[in-house]
Order: C-alpha cells, then sequence, then structure tokens
C-alpha cells in the first residue's frame, strides 16, 4: 500500500483533537510560565515539536514489526530503569531522573510504560480464540520460574534501604499549650544505618543547654550508643546507661540532659529486614518447586514468564525510586489490557476481592502508626501529609475562584501570585480552571474524554488483536493519567505525582504520550490493510 | 502478516463498558468541578481574595499638647527599632552543602567540612580548608556558586596550592568570620550596640526559638536607638553585613521638657493584654499606646487619631507586590483610608510661669499652683518630687526606676496639688471670719484679747506666739495670724456654719478640673464629728478646725479655687486646664468656656476687712509676710503653718525636728492686691514657716508673672505704635 493511501486513512478527528488540547495546554502554560518569570511555554513548544516528529516516525512504521521488537525494547526500558537506580539524580528524596550527559534529564519510568504497553500487548495476544477469557492462572502462573524470581528481586530491592532511627520531637505540655521541648538540632531524620556507621544526634533544649549522644553502628540491626556530651544521658527503655551499650531492634531511646526537667527524645529503632531473609528462604523452596515442575515438561518462553512478572518488574522498580504515582499507573496500564483481553467473571470477582481484602488488611490489621506513616513517607516523600494537604487546600481555591467564567489569562490571582504550587506540572489544570472557568473546563473535559473516545474507537476497529491490545494500553495510559491528576487536583485523590498529558510541563512524559499517540495513528491507519 | 496474530473480533458489551467507563467518570470530574466552581464558587472565590489581599494599617500619630501660647510641650519624634527577622537570617547550612558540592566533594565530606566550620566559628579560628588540589575548573565552579549565593568574595579565599607539580591546583578555604552566618550576624550587631556575653546568648536564643511561620515575625533587639547608631547600622545593612537585620522607624512620644509638669501632662504606655481586651472594640490593637495620668490620660480619647488602611498584595509567601498585575488587583479590591492624626490640645499652662514655679520650689515635696481668678484657668501646677515622662513612656528606663524607687517615700507618682490632702492650718483663717461674720457682723469691729492661751473646759488651746498678741481686731488677726482670736469667734460660731462657709468656696470637695484622680480631702461637720469619734462632737474640735487644724484637710488646688472666689467677688469656678482642642493644623476649635460652680452672697464689708487683713500680712509691718514683699505689684496673701505632730513638753525649731514631723509651710497670695489676677498657692510638704518656707516661692512667681505682663505689655504698645505711625 503506498505512503499515500495511508496518510488519507489518518484518524483526522483524533488529530485534531490531540492539536487542540495541545495548543490550549500550551497557551494555558504561558500563564505559569508568566507567573515563575520563565520561559519554559517556549521549552515546551519545542520538545512538543521534537515529540511531533518522534509521533510521526512511530506512525510510519508498520506497528506489526513493533511485536518482534517488543521484547528488545522492553530490555531497553528495564536496563534504563536499573541505570536510573544507579545514576540517577535525586530530587526530593527520589531518584526519578536519569541524566544523559550533556543533552538532558529523562524520568525513566515515564518511556517504561511505552515499554510496559508493548510487552503486555505482546504477550497476551496470542491467546486462544475460542477461550472464555483469562483466568487467574493465565496471569500468575504461580508454578512458572519467573514467580519466586519476581519475589526474590522485589525482597532483595526493597530491602536494599537499611534500618534507621526514627526521630521525633517530643512535646510537653505546659499549661493548655502543647510546646516543643525538644527538637533536633541537626538533621530532621538521621540515619544511623544504611550506609552508615555511626550518626550523633543532638539536642537543643530552651536556653543554651545541650545534649548530644553517638550511635555506631556495630553489625546489622545491633547498635552501640553513648551519652557524648557532660551531663546527657540515654536511657534505654526507662533505664538510664552509662558508656556504651549495644542496642537491638525495638529499642527504645531516650536522650536527655541532668538538670533539664525531663528526657526530651525518644527513638525506636525500628526493623525493615528482619523478616526478609526467611522471605528469601521462601522464595528460594518456591524457585526450587517451579523449576522441578518446569523441568518435567519441554518448557517454553511462556512457560517460563508470568505476565504478570513481566509488568511486575518494571512496576516495583519504579516503586522502590520511590515513586507510588507512576508505579501504580503502569499496574492499572497493564491491567486495562488485561480486561480488555478479558478475565473470567469468576477470576474477576476473585481477583478484585484478593485485592481490596489484601490492602485493607495490611492497612489495618499488619501495620502499626507509624509504620504506615513510613509506608506513606517511603512512598511518597516529597509530599508530607501536611505538604499535600496545602498543595490541594490551595488548588481548589484556584479552581473554586475560578467560578463560571474565570478570571481571565494572567489574571488568576493564585497562579500569578504563586499560592498554587506546582503549578506548571501537576497543578497546570488548576491554572486552567482558575483563568477560564467552568466552561474552559467543560471544554477541556470534553475535548479529553473526545480523544480518549477517539481512540478507543481505534482500538475496536483494529484490524488484529496485538494493533488493539497496543492501542488499548495506550488509552488507558492518557485515560488514567488525565484522571488521577483531575481527580488529585479536585481532590478527588490523593497527591501523587501523575503529570497531566499534553498539559503538564516535562519533555519525559511529552514525549511518551506522543510516542503513545503515534502509536494509535499507526494502528488507525492501518485498520484496512491485510 | 504476523503468524499467530489473531483477528480481531468486536465485542459489543466489553466495548461498551469500556466507553461506560471513561464517560462515567469524566462525568464525575465535571460535576465536582461544577459544585467546586458553580456552588462553592463564590466561597472559594472570597478565599483566593483573603489569600492575597492583606489590610496593612497605617498608624496614626498622637495628637501635640500645647500650651497657651502656642508653645509645644508635648509632641511625637521619629524613633528607631533595631529588629531581626529570623527567617531572614543567612541559611549557613544550605550555603556549607551548596559551596561542598560545588568544590566537588560528597555528603559525608561535606558534614565533616561544615562541623568543622561551626568549630572554628565558635572559637573564631582561622579559615578552614574546604578542599585541597581543585583544577582551575573545579574553582571557577566554586567561585560561581559563592556569586550564586551572595557570598561576600573574602568569605571563599582561594590560593593556589604550594605543590611541586606542572599543573597548578588551587585549595578552597571557608573564612568563619566573612561567610554569612547567624552567629557572625548576631556577633557583629552585638559588637554594634555593645552588648556583653550574657546579652548576646539571650539573643541568639530568643531567635533560635523562634519556629515556623514565627520565623517571619519582628524581633526588636532594642527600641529607640540613637540616630548616630541607627545611621551606623543603616549603612552596614546596605553592605551587605548585617542579612536579616533591619531599623524600623516608629514614632516615640516626646515631652519636650523633661520632668516639667509631668504629673500634669501625664505619659503614655502600651496596652496590656487585659487592657487591650477590654478596648478592642474601641479600635485600639495590641501594641498601641494608652495615656497614663494627667491630660494625656483624660483626653486619650482626643488624643488618639484614627488608624488608616491601606491595602497591600502579597504572594504566597506574604512579600508584598508591586508588579502591574499586583497594583491592578490593588486597584480593583483595594481601599486606601489616609490615618487621622489625634487632635491638639491648647492647654491655660504657661510654660514659662510652670518653669519658674517649679525652679522657685525650695523643699523636698509639695505644689505650687497658679490661677487666674477671674476664669477658673490654671497658669501653673506642680509637683514636686516629680519624674520624667519621656523615661516612662514605653520601655521604663532602668536608672529613672531606680531614682524613683529610693524616693518611693516621697510617693513621686502622687499629684500633690490634686491627690494629695493637706491640712491647711491658717490658711483657714479668712473663711472662719466669714462663716463668724455672716453669724453676727459686729465681729468686724469687736476685739479679743490674746495672752497666749485659750481654755475651753479644762483644756488648753496655745496661740502659736506664747506671749500672746494683746487686744486683737479682725485685721490684726489676719496679719499676725493670732489663733485665740479665732479659738474665740469658733466658740461663738460653732463648727457647722464653718463648715458650710469652707465648703461653699470648694474646700473638702473635688474642684472637678479635668485631671484623673483628683481627691476631695475632708471638711468636718458636727455630723461628720460625732459619726467618727466615740465622744461625738465637742467644742474643742471647732475650735482647732477655725485655724485649719484638726480633721481638715484640703488640696492645694482648692485652696486656689477658694481664694480666687475670696478676690473674684465670690465665685467659685470650676479650674481648667484645657482651653480649647483643635484638629492638628488648628482647624475645627472645640472652646472651653469658664464655669462657675457656685455664686456666694458675700457682704461687701465683711470681703473688705478680710481682704483687709490679707492685706497687711504682706504689706503691713506686723504682717507674718511682711520681710516678703514686693514693691511691685502689691500682693496680699495669708501664710499658714499646719502642724503634721503633737507637740511635745518642749518646743523645737523646725531644723531640730525629724523632717517626717515638721510643719507644713503654705502661703496662699494673690496679686495685684486691688484687681486680682492671679492667685498663687504654695504649699512645702513639711517645709516649716509659711512665711519662710512657702511665701518666697509664691513672691518668685508672682514676680515673674508681673514681669512677663510688662514685658508683654510693652510689646503690645510697641505694635499699637507701630501699626499707628505705618497708618498715619
Amino acid at each position: 500500500m503506498s505512503a499515500r493511501r495511508l496518510i488519507n486513512n489518518i484518524d483526522r478527528p483524533l488529530v485534531f483533537v490531540v492539536v487542540l488540547i495541545s495548543a490550549l495546554g500550551l497557551y494555558n502554560l504561558s500563564s505559569a510560565s508568566q507567573a515563575l518569570g520563565t520561559q519554559i511555554d517556549y521549552i515546551q513548544l519545542r520538545n512538543m515539536a521534537l515529540g511531533l516528529l518522534v509521533m510521526f516516525v512511530v506512525a510510519s512504521i508498520d506497528y506489526r514489526s513493533f511485536e518482534g521488537m517488543s521484547i528488545g525494547i522492553f530490555g531497553f526500558v528495564i536496563l534504563m530503569l536499573l541505570a536510573t537506580s544507579f545514576f540517577g539524580t535525586t530530587v526530593n528524596g527520589s531518584k526519578r531522573w536519569l541524566p544523559i550527559p550533556g543533552l538532558f534529564s529523562l524520568q525513566t519510568s515515564d518511556l517504561a510504560k511505552i515499554g510496559v504497553i508493548l510487552i503486555t500487548a505482546r504477550v497476551l495476544h496470542q491467546d486462544d480464540e475460542n477461550s472464555q477469557g483469562l483466568t487467574l492462572n493465565d496471569i500468575f502462573r504461580p508454578l512458572n520460574v519467573s514467580r519466586p524470581i519476581m519475589l526474590i528481586v522485589a525482597v532483595l530491592i526493597i530491602g536494599l534501604g537499611g534500618d534507621s532511627v526514627r526521630t521525633s520531637r517530643l512535646k510537653k505540655k505546659v499549661g493548655n499549650r502543647m510546646r516543643t521541648v525538644a527538637s533536633l538540632t541537626s538533621d530532621k531524620s538521621v540515619a544511623i544505618a544504611g550506609r552508615g556507621e555511626k550518626a550523633d544526634i543532638k539536642l537543643g533544649f530552651a536556653g543554651t543547654s545541650e545534649a548530644h549522644a553517638q550511635f555506631r553502628r556495630v553489625k546489622d540491626g545491633q547498635y552501640t550508643v553513648e551519652p557524648a556530651t557532660e551531663g546527657a544521658h540515654v536511657e534505654v527503655n526507662g533505664e538510664v546507661i552509662n558508656g556504651v551499650t549495644v542496642l537491638k531492634h525495638n529499642d527504645l531511646i531516650r536522650l536527655g540532659k541532668t538538670g533539664a526537667t525531663e528526657l526530651n527524645f525518644a527513638a525506636p529503632i525500628i526493623p525493615t529486614k528482619r523478616r526478609l531473609p526467611w522471605i528469601a528462604v521462601f522464595g528460594a523452596l518456591w524457585l526450587f518447586v517451579a523449576v522441578y515442575q518446569q523441568t518435567r515438561k519441554n518448557f517454553t518462553f511462556r512457560d517460563l514468564v508470568a505476565p504478570i512478572d513481566v509488568v511486575g518488574l518494571p512496576c516495583v522498580m519504579i516503586l522502590v525510586q520511590p515513586d507510588l504515582g507512576t508505579s501504580l499507573v503502569t499496574l492499572a496500564i497493564a491491567f486495562s489490557i488485561i480486561l480488555y483481553v478479558g478475565l473470567r467473571p469468576v477470576s474477576l470477582i476473585l481477583l478484585t476481592i484478593f485485592s481490596v481484602l489484601g490492602v485493607v488488611a495490611a492497612w489495618f490489621g499488619v501495620l502499626k502508626p507509624y509504620q504506615k506513616e513510613r509506608v506513606m513517607t517511603f512512598l511518597n516523600p516529597s509530599s508530607d501529609l501536611l505538604g499535600a494537604g496545602y498543595h490541594q487546600h490551595q488548588s481548589l481555591i484556584a479552581i473554586g475562584s475560578g467560578e463560571l467564567w474565570g478570571k481571565g489569562h494572567g489574571q488568576g490571582t493564585q497562579t500569578q501570585l504563586k499560592f498554587l504550587p506546582e503549578q506548571q506540572t501537576d497543578f497546570i489544570f488548576s491554572v486552567w480552571a482558575e483563568e477560564q472557568g467552568f466552561l474552559g473546563c467543560a471544554l477541556v473535559v470534553a475535548l479529553f474524554t473526545a480523544m480518549i473516545l477517539l481512540c478507543l474507537r481505534v482500538a475496536f476497529a483494529a484490524k488484529d488483536r496485538f494493533g488493539a491490545l497496543l492501542v488499548i494500553g495506550v488509552t488507558a495510559m492518557l485515560f488514567w493519567h488525565t484522571v488521577i491528576n483531575m481527580l488529585m487536583v479536585i481532590r478527588m485523590a490523593p497527591v501523587v505525582g501523575v503529570p497531566l498529558p499534553l498539559w503538564s510541563y516535562g519533555g519525559s512524559f511529552l514525549l511518551t504520550a506522543m510516542i503513545g499517540i503515534g502509536i494509535v495513528l499507526n494502528v488507525s491507519m492501518r485498520r484496512f490493510v491485510f | 502478516m504476523l503468524a499467530n496474530s489473531r483477528k480481531n473480533t468486536t465485542r459489543p458489551i466489553l466495548n461498551s463498558a469500556f466507553i461506560a467507563v471513561v464517560v462515567v467518570i469524566f462525568g464525575a470530574i465535571l460535576a465536582r468541578l461544577y459544585s467546586v466552581q458553580i456552588k462553592q464558587g463564590e466561597e472559594f472565590a472570597r478565599r483566593s481574595l483573603g489569600n492575597f489581599v492583606q489590610t496593612k494599617r497605617i498608624k496614626h500619630s498622637r495628637g501635640d499638647i500645647v500650651d497657651r501660647r502656642g508653645k509645644v510641650l508635648v509632641t511625637n519624634r521619629t524613633s528607631f527599632d533595631v529588629v531581626v527577622t529570623p527567617a531572614f537570617l543567612p541559611n549557613t547550612r544550605q550555603n556549607l552543602m551548596r559551596l561542598s558540592r560545588a568544590a566537588g566533594l560528597d555528603k559525608v565530606e561535606a558534614k565533616r567540612i561544615a562541623v568543622g566550620f561551626w568549630k572554628t566559628l565558635k572559637e573564631k579560628g582561622p579559615p578552614v580548608l574546604l578542599a585541597r588540589e581543585l583544577t582551575a575548573q573545579q574553582s571557577q565552579k566554586v567561585r560561581l556558586m559563592q556569586e550564586a549565593l551572595e557570598i561576600p568574595l573574602e568569605a571563599v579565599p582561594i590560593l593556589e596550592s604550594n605543590l611541586d607539580t606542572e599543573f597548578v591546583a588551587y585549595d578552597a578555604y571557608l573564612d568563619p568570620e566573612h561567610l554569612p552566618s547567624v552567629t557572625a550576624v548576631i556577633r557583629r550587631l552585638s559588637s554594634l550596640l555593645r552588648y556583653d556575653e550574657k546579652q548576646t546568648k539571650a539573643l541568639m536564643g530568643n531567635i533560635q526559638r523562634r519556629r515556623g511561620l514565627s520565623r517571619y515575625r519582628d524581633v526588636v533587639v532594642r527600641s529607640d536607638v540613637s540616630e548616630e547608631l541607627a545611621a551606623r547600622l543603616t549603612s552596614k545593612i546596605e553592605v551587605g553585613d548585617l542579612p536579616g537585620v533591619s531599623v524600623r522607624q516608629s514614632q516615640t512620644r516626646y515631652y519636650k521638657n523633661g520632668k516639667m509638669a509631668a504629673h500634669l501632662l501625664g505619659y503614655v504606655n502600651e496596652l496590656s493584654p487585659d487592657e487591650f481586651e477590654k478596648k478592642k472594640e474601641e479600635g485600639y490593637f495590641l501594641g498601641d499606646v494608652v495615656g497614663r495620668r494627667g491630660i494625656e490620660s483624660t483626653f486619650e480619647s482626643q488624643l488618639r487619631g484614627v488608624d488608616g488602611l491601606k491595602t497591600i498584595v502579597v504572594d504566597s509567601k506574604g512579600r508584598s507586590q508591586d508588579s502591574r498585575f499586583a497594583s491592578s488587583l490593588r486597584h480593583e479590591v483595594g481601599v486606601q483610608v489616609p490615618a487621622k492624626s489625634g487632635r491638639q490640645i491648647v492647654l491655660s499652662i504657661d510654660s514659662e510661669l510652670q518653669k519658674v514655679a517649679e525652679d522657685a520650689f525650695p523643699g523636698r515635696a509639695g505644689a505650687v499652683v497658679v490661677m487666674d481668678p477671674r476664669n477658673g484657668q490654671i497658669l501653673a501646677m506642680t509637683s514636686t518630687p516629680t519624674y520624667d515622662p519621656n523615661l516612662v513612656s514605653g520601655t521604663f528606663d532602668k536608672a529613672e526606676r531606680k531614682r524613683l524607687r529610693s524616693i518611693r517615700s516621697l510617693r513621686p507618682w502622687r499629684f500633690r496639688a490634686i491627690q494629695e490632702h493637706y491640712p491647711p492650718g491658717s490658711t483657714f483663717k479668712p473663711f472662719t471670719v466669714l462663716a463668724a461674720l455672716k453669724k453676727r457682723s459686729t465681729y468686724v469691729s469687736e476685739k479679743f484679747r490674746c495672752n497666749g492661751v485659750f481654755r475651753l473646759g479644762d483644756t488648753k488651746f496655745r496661740c502659736w506666739k506664747h506671749a500672746g498678741h494683746g487686744h486683737v481686731a479682725l485685721v490684726d488677726s489676719l496679719a499676725q495670724s493670732c489663733d485665740v482670736y479665732y479659738y474665740n469667734l469658733a466658740t461663738r460660731t460653732s463648727l457647722d456654719p464653718i463648715a458650710e462657709m469652707a465648703m461653699d468656696f470648694g474646700l473638702g470637695k473635688r474642684t472637678g478640673i479635668d485631671l484623673p484622680g483628683e481627691v476631695p480631702g475632708i471638711m468636718p461637720t458636727e455630723a461628720w464629728y460625732n459619726r467618727k469619734f466615740r465622744e461625738g462632737y465637742t467644742g474643742g474640735a471647732a475650735v482647732n478646725v477655725s485655724i485649719g487644724q484638726g480633721a481638715v484637710t484640703i488640696t492645694p488646688l482648692q485652696l486656689a479655687v477658694a481664694y480666687s472666689a475670696l478676690v473674684n467677688g465670690g465665685k467659685v469656678l470650676r479650674p481648667q486646664l484645657a482651653l480649647r482642642i483643635e484638629d492638628s493644623d488648628g482647624m475645627n476649635p472645640q472652646q472651653f468656656e469658664p464655669e462657675v460652680v457656685n455664686t456666694l452672697p458675700l457682704s461687701k464689708r465683711s470681703m473688705k476687712a478680710v481682704r483687709k487683713g490679707l492685706n497687711w500680712v504682706v504689706n503691713h509691718k506686723t504682717g507674718t509676710a511682711y520681710r516678703r514683699r514686693l514693691a511691685e505689684p502689691l500682693v496680699a496673701g495669708k501664710t499658714g503653718t499646719a502642724q503634721v505632730a503633737k507637740l511635745g513638753a518642749k518646743r523645737l525649731k523646725t531644723e531640730e525636728m525629724k523632717w517626717k514631723v515638721r510643719d507644713h509651710a503654705w502661703f496662699a497670695a494673690y496679686a495685684p492686691v486691688d484687681d486680682p489676677e492671679v492667685v498663687v498657692i504654695v504649699l512645702n510638704e513639711h517645709g516649716g514657716h509659711g512665711g519662710s518656707a512657702a511665701a518666697p516661692t509664691a513672691m518668685k512667681v508672682i514676680d515673674a508673672w508681673w514681669k512677663q505682663k510688662q514685658l508683654r505689655a510693652e510689646h503690645q504698645n510697641a505694635r499699637k505704635s507701630k501699626l499707628k505711625g505705618k497708618s498715619g
């Protein structure tokens, strides 16, 4: 078929909607850019142009060749994620960015989504034509070799973080008010372990007195603690110690000063790795069983690797960066594809029940409050609860104060006076809502809905299963990003850093979205081929 | 064609389910947007307004207080406060980390450097090594970072390493002396303010205690510093040596003449939190000053102006914005109400006379009142000992507090002219005479014999002159202050007519002057004695009261009012301090007219006799104040020597007694004799004899008043003749 016929077959409404969304996005970004006094709207325009180029390149290669490339691309993506965890730059406590020397930094987890879409489509498109849909066994395949390997890998990756001493501020009741009587004068959190060998904890009391204690790691899970300034005393589990004492996990340490009215600092040492070896042993046993099982028949790649593990590997790697939002979105994309392939009703119900039960049990049953808090900060260190609350509060004010007509482009007080945080990235939609009002919002929501539906149409009309699954994957990516981002800015979802496609400032996801749309156009152009 | 790719079969139910999920979720988002933007839109619009609109108060300035000739007594002056905003102090930890990173150090090394830096800073040691053997490129990086952080060049010295290599290498150092740090800033500030170790530490603690938002609130380090120090600090701040420190201008009440008329003017200081709770509704804010005592207190509501309002647009950090966008917003939503300064109060006080009266007063404690008997205006009113309101307003000056504590037995806070009451002694005698004359007018010519002692029953009442005065008539009794004459009058008149007459003159009653805290004193009646004492009223009480002893106590101001009434034809006036209240530019004056409280129907004959007696006190050679007379103008008056303690068997001279038990010296005077224009009351607490311890002061005041009057008349004549010359 000729290139010309292909271009004639391009999905014009989709292109129109995408161009319109991008144009409005740039217009909107120029307002945020003005507020921040930067040129990011031009940078975004440039990136968009680059993205467009990539998009057309992607669209021009017949998608059927992607099946062969998918394993290679997936492998590359995993390598990039691995590279990120080693060479990545740390921003706000998480490693998400891989610097390409001399050029730019790339958020590799964004590109990973494309890899996940490709590999999932590749793994799932070949199922039996007459089947009633996938079963849980089809997805999880507990006795595939990859299962225990994934478990061990996950345990090892998650287990890399070391023990740490929780630090806290102790408050003392003075009159009717709580007053902070002691707070750490050094870093907010003093990590004793991990790589650390020793740490000093210093306390300043009201006035000028100071207490000072030194922690030293002897070996895994064992520390010594000794008072380091005169008059400072350390209490372990309620007993005042003199000189060096060996600490175990879960010991409660208090640091105080003679003469000060109270012991003012308490810090339990929390175990993080204690159960990990057992899990590893368990995993090894499982692995043995799986390998034994596999060796009894002549196994194929399909029998070796469970689909869940293909998706799971990048998800875990992203999760530990840590980046909860992206990890969940990636998982959601994969599950959207699985849902489109079709789960048997019983499996669907079981899966739903098990996952809900699992989350509930974990949250309410197993985890202790400080562990929950820790999980929260571990998964999303950049936005502690207070900060996130502030973000959403300001976002709601921005959106609500737009009312029906909006305040006008460049006239939003929340935006221009910088009350709206992260306004160029996660909260870009709030800028629009403030300045263009409900009418503008309705238009944009309609446009995004149209884009998703047009993409779905392409999927439904695709000639073959692989193409359909690819498009479903891309659609799911765009959909979940749009929905989670919008729900987040209107405070119907927690703050997880998920950008709004084509709108949020940032090259990596813009490129990813463009590649995705390229894939959709690719499939749509070739719907009459065969 | 893919080998095993399946054809994509259409499955309508699944497809519809996908579409439905998309539409429902986007629909939910739209619904939420509708609820937030349309239903709660107004509420959120209000909140967004609350975010960026801040209303700032423009402080008003308090009204001035001027004397009768427009001379400023109290005004405001600009003062300078040194403040520190903890949030704007340099963030040394961050700077160190960034510099370390620029020098290519890892976290652990950076921490080690930081520890070394703090230690050196504490010990005031030499610069610390940041990094050794940097390449030119690396050192350039450090330089760039140092510039980006706005750290002075000398804080990060970079020197060429002395190594025997063919490559040039550099060593970078950190100089704690110059690298901006809280410690360095505070140390520099302390040395400028001449703080000692302890004060520095206290300041440091004060700053470090601030957490969170309160770090943006200013800490006042020292208020009201000298202009010179303010200038020195400002220049340092401009150079960037003191980040986080600023000099703030504010208004301070200024009492131009220091201690002069301190009690009368009062002072101001800040509202206490309790008072603030009560006065919130009147528009007071915490930190506002309020008038205490004196005129400052009486006319608080007039002296206080109205604060203005100014809208400012702030960004999320609370910084005031002045971009085009911000100013257009301010235009749209802002208000601008200028502050209204307080009203000016014109007092009847003549500051020259006030000064003379204060300077002329010889005693440790006492009061002088100068009043115009024609209209009740107070020309001067003093109280000794006194304080400096400049040192008392705002923060109480330590030295002044110490001084006032040392004389606290003298009660320096009391305004003796109106807040203390004393036995009037012989200055009371004219009123006894008038009461007696009212009962029997023949006393004008009747004589009583004084042999030094008067017997009533078993009690002996002595005249001050042991030898006695012989036969004494009315005029002589006043001139020589013969007590026995009055004992006779008292026993014949009884107490109540005397008390009634005295009270008609305003003795033993509040005068109603426009000052706070006036006390009434005591003018006892027979009923009063019956109520207060078990033995009830006896004739002895009347005898004692007749010479201003016993239970009768009055304030110096009451005596001024009474003597004014004696000489102005019986008009008892309400003493008046405020002549008018006007705007600071003199507009909208509100005049206070003289107020007659009581007009006494006194016979001309008796008045003439009494005034002759008072004239003789000064101008007849038998008079008790004859030695103090003036050539011009002719002064009349009455001395008083009020006994404080019961006399012992032996009479002591004043100098031999303890101060506390000495007599109060009084002198009540008026001048000129024939047409009095001024009444002067002098009370010298425990001063001794009225003729020697009080009269000289009164004479000095009257002399000054007279000279001033002459001078003014001359001026006026000169001006008149000049005008005439011009017109002619």
